[in-house]
């Protein structure tokens, strides 16, 4: 039992006693220590796919059908996708792997406290964990994905840039932009039960407002939303690294992870002071 | 904090909001408090909000075993649930010091699908132990809980028993520096219940430190040295186990009383018949002056007067006279026909029966008189007992168990 300190005391408003630094030490100590629980966790996670045929590979269907949906879409001349160098197929996999890492990531962490009600309810366990942990499931499904896409890339014949190779570190900005607003929305999820429930359809508008499934168009509204989007640019550059090897918005990808990295400092802050309140309203 | 304690509560409060809109209310108020560097309004109440535990100081030092009673409602599991730090308090601090793991829920985070092996993995972590330390307890998990042969099927197939026993098992090998144990033993045969308490005294003896929750007083009896007694919220009492037992077998008779508002004034409110023909005025006990008596000492002769009112003639009345508990109806029950004494037919008016009860043996408690009246030849139940009765109290200490009193004598030799 290493897990909690040896000593400890609890008053009311704890954290607002504890100066800046040694909140983000605590925070740092807490999740080292909770490392085996993390992965038991997430491969608590894993095993609901036991009792399904599909399994996993459900992750598969969702682009299969988008990029179907679209392709059928275009061809009534209903959906601009914008012009492009690359097969669609290849365009639309690449930026929907980084989209649905952030997409299930939200969702799934928004869900995670409630989800684990019963532990967090009955158990001191670090309620930090179960919202890391609750990524997992986005973090293979992005890993099937991208085994889609090398399949995508031999079946058209062409190689994709040496910059393949750095994904394990462009998809670390999309993690934290993910893990932040995860760690916000599932704190207020257990106040605000509105939050879960209107989510998935935000989700699915902010789809179609960022250019993921088309090229971003050169004027009008939606080139304006994007201009402020940084989801857009954390999903747009790795994208344009793979495919082309060359990037055409470096300064609003680096914008977007100087936003990315101040809010996720601000809310695992938000989420150490706030978290000890709602164990009692879950 | 001095290092024999483990431990601590200086004045802690924690309160409870009845309004789930309001405590969604609150909880974003006190969250925007905090994010601007506030500090939140738990020190005062809101509307809807109440004290749930108020104003408790304690402190359990390293290596007892302590009990904590009271009656439902009273705060025991807030208690439990702060020392584990699930809650924290809205006042007051609390200090521990040393490894916590609670037995709140056996099995909390038990995934259906996974099998028992597994899941001794997965709640291991859920409970804090790592990999390592899981590593080398694995083995005694499973001779614990007895369940070898089910280790590799789907903990959803295993029965709420089985379940249950897992759980425990994985909750008694953390081997924490303290131990918090809720209700969870009530659950499970008494054979399972046995090899649990037996694992906590071990603990207990090895240094742990364990705070045990439970409406079993035979068990706080032989295993707590120190008991603390909660009462809406507040610490009534704390000190040596017996005498905390004695203050809870009190606490919980004066309960019983409030609960029955006739209770020692002989009046009571339900005046429900089954017949508008007869009606019970009054029932009343009283003592050998013949002046109304709500206290008698243990063998005295109990005097009953029921008055009744006959509103048309009854032929051969068959008189129920009882004596009973809270809990169970008549533990003495006569009626005329029984000593066959009959009283012909009854005329309408008004009449005064009067039974006494020669020196029952009762034991110190609150009792209740009540009164049944049958027409025997039509075999019609007239008067609902159950409804109508007086309580009177027999002095003295109330045991925890037991309705029948004798002296006893004793003696233990070795054959």
């Amino acid at each position: 039992m290493d897990r909690q300190p040896t000593k400890r005391i609890l008053r009311p408003d704890n954290a607002l006693h504890t100066g800046f630094w040694k909140t983000y030490r605590d925070i740092l100590i807490e999740l080292a220590s909770n490392a085996w629980l993390i992965h038991q966790l997430i491969k608590r996670d894993m095993s609901s796919y036991r009792q399904s045929l599909l399994g996993i590979y459900w992750t598969i269907v969702i682009p299969f059908l988008s990029i179907f949906l679209i392709l059928s879409l275009q061809s009534s001349n209903l959906f601009l996708i914008g012009n492009l160098r690359h097969p669609y197929a290849l365009f639309a996999v690449t930026g929907l792997m980084f989209w649905q890492l952030f997409s299930t990531g939200v969702i799934s962490a928004t869900e995670s406290l409630i989800n684990a009600r019963e532990l967090v309810l009955k158990i001191n366990i670090s309620r930090k964990a179960v919202v890391i942990a609750s990524l997992g499931k986005a973090a293979i499904g992005f890993s099937i994905q991208f085994a889609l896409l090398v399949l995508l890339f031999l079946f058209y014949k062409i190689p994709p840039t040496p910059y393949i190779l750095l994904i394990p570190f462009m998809i670390i900005p999309i993690c934290l932009l993910t893990l932040s607003i995860g760690l916000v929305l599932s704190l207020l999820n257990c106040i605000i039960r509105d939050i879960g429930m209107g989510l998935s359809f935000l989700i699915t508008v902010f789809l179609f407002l960022t250019p993921v499934l088309y090229v971003k168009p050169t004027g009008g509204w939606l080139s304006a939303i994007s201009h402020y989007n940084p989801v857009y640019y954390l999903i747009e550059l790795p994208r344009e690294l793979i495919l082309t090897g060359r990037t055409s918005n470096g300064l609003g990808y680096a914008v977007s992870i100087g936003v990315t990295l101040v809010l996720f400092v601000e809310t695992l802050r938000f989420f150490h002071l706030s978290e000890n309140r709602i164990a009692e309203k879950i | 904090m001095p290092d024999d304690f483990a431990i601590q509560l200086d004045h802690v409060s924690k309160k409870y909001c009845t309004s789930l809109r309001r405590s969604m209310l609150y909880s974003l108020q006190d969250i925007t408090r905090n994010m601007m560097g506030r500090p939140s309004l738990c020190e005062s109440l809101r509307r809807d909000e109440f004290w749930s535990l108020q104003d408790i100081s304690l402190q359990i030092k390293k290596g007892e075993m302590a009990g904590v009673i009271g009656p439902n409602g009273s705060g025991k599991t807030t208690l439990l649930k702060l020392l584990d730090g699930i809650f924290w308090p809205d006042t007051g601090e609390v200090r521990t010091e040393g490894a916590i793991s609670a037995l709140i829920s056996a099995g909390a985070g038990f995934h259906p699908i996974l099998t028992g092996r597994e899941n001794i993995y997965l709640n291991g972590a859920i409970l804090g132990l790592s990999k390592g330390e899981m590593e080398k307890r694995f083995d005694q998990i499973v001779d614990f809980s007895g369940l070898n042969r089910f280790l590799d099927m789907p903990v959803k197939y295993y029965s709420t028993g089985m379940s249950i026993r897992l759980g425990l098992a994985i909750a008694m090998h953390c081997e924490p520096d303290i131990l918090l144990v809720d209700e969870v033993l009530s659950v499970g045969d008494q054979v399972f219940r046995n090899q649990c308490i037996k694992r906590i005294s071990q603990l207990n003896s090895q240094g742990t430190t364990v705070v045990f929750v439970s409406h079993n007083l035979d068990l706080i009896q032989m295993l707590c040295q120190k008991t603390y007694l909660l009462n809406e919220g507040r610490l009534e009492f704390c000190g040596e186990t017996s005498a905390a037992l004695q203050h809870y077998s009190l606490l919980m008779a004066q309960m019983r009383e409030c609960h029955h508002p006739a209770s020692l004034s002989g009046r009571c409110d339900l005046t429900q018949t089954f017949s508008n023909d007869v009606d019970v005025l009054d029932i009343r006990v009283i003592n050998e002056k013949g002046e109304p008596a709500h206290e008698i000492t243990e063998r005295e002769d109990i005097t009953v007067v029921y008055e009744i009112l006959f509103k048309r003639a009854v032929n051969e009345p068959r008189f129920s006279a009882s004596i009973g508990t809270q809990t169970t109806d008549n533990i003495i029950w006569h009626t005329n026909l029984q000593r066959n004494l009959q009283f012909g037919t009854v005329g309408p008016g008004h009449y005064e029966l009067t039974v006494t009860f020669k020196s029952p043996a009762l034991v110190p408690g609150i009792y209740k008189v009540v009164l049944g009246i049958y027409e025997s030849s039509t075999g019609e139940n007239m008067v609902n007992y159950r409804l109508k009765y007086a309580q009177f109290k027999v002095a003295g200490t109330v045991p925890l168990r037991g309705i029948v009193a004798c002296p006893s004598e004793w003696r233990l030799a070795k054959k």
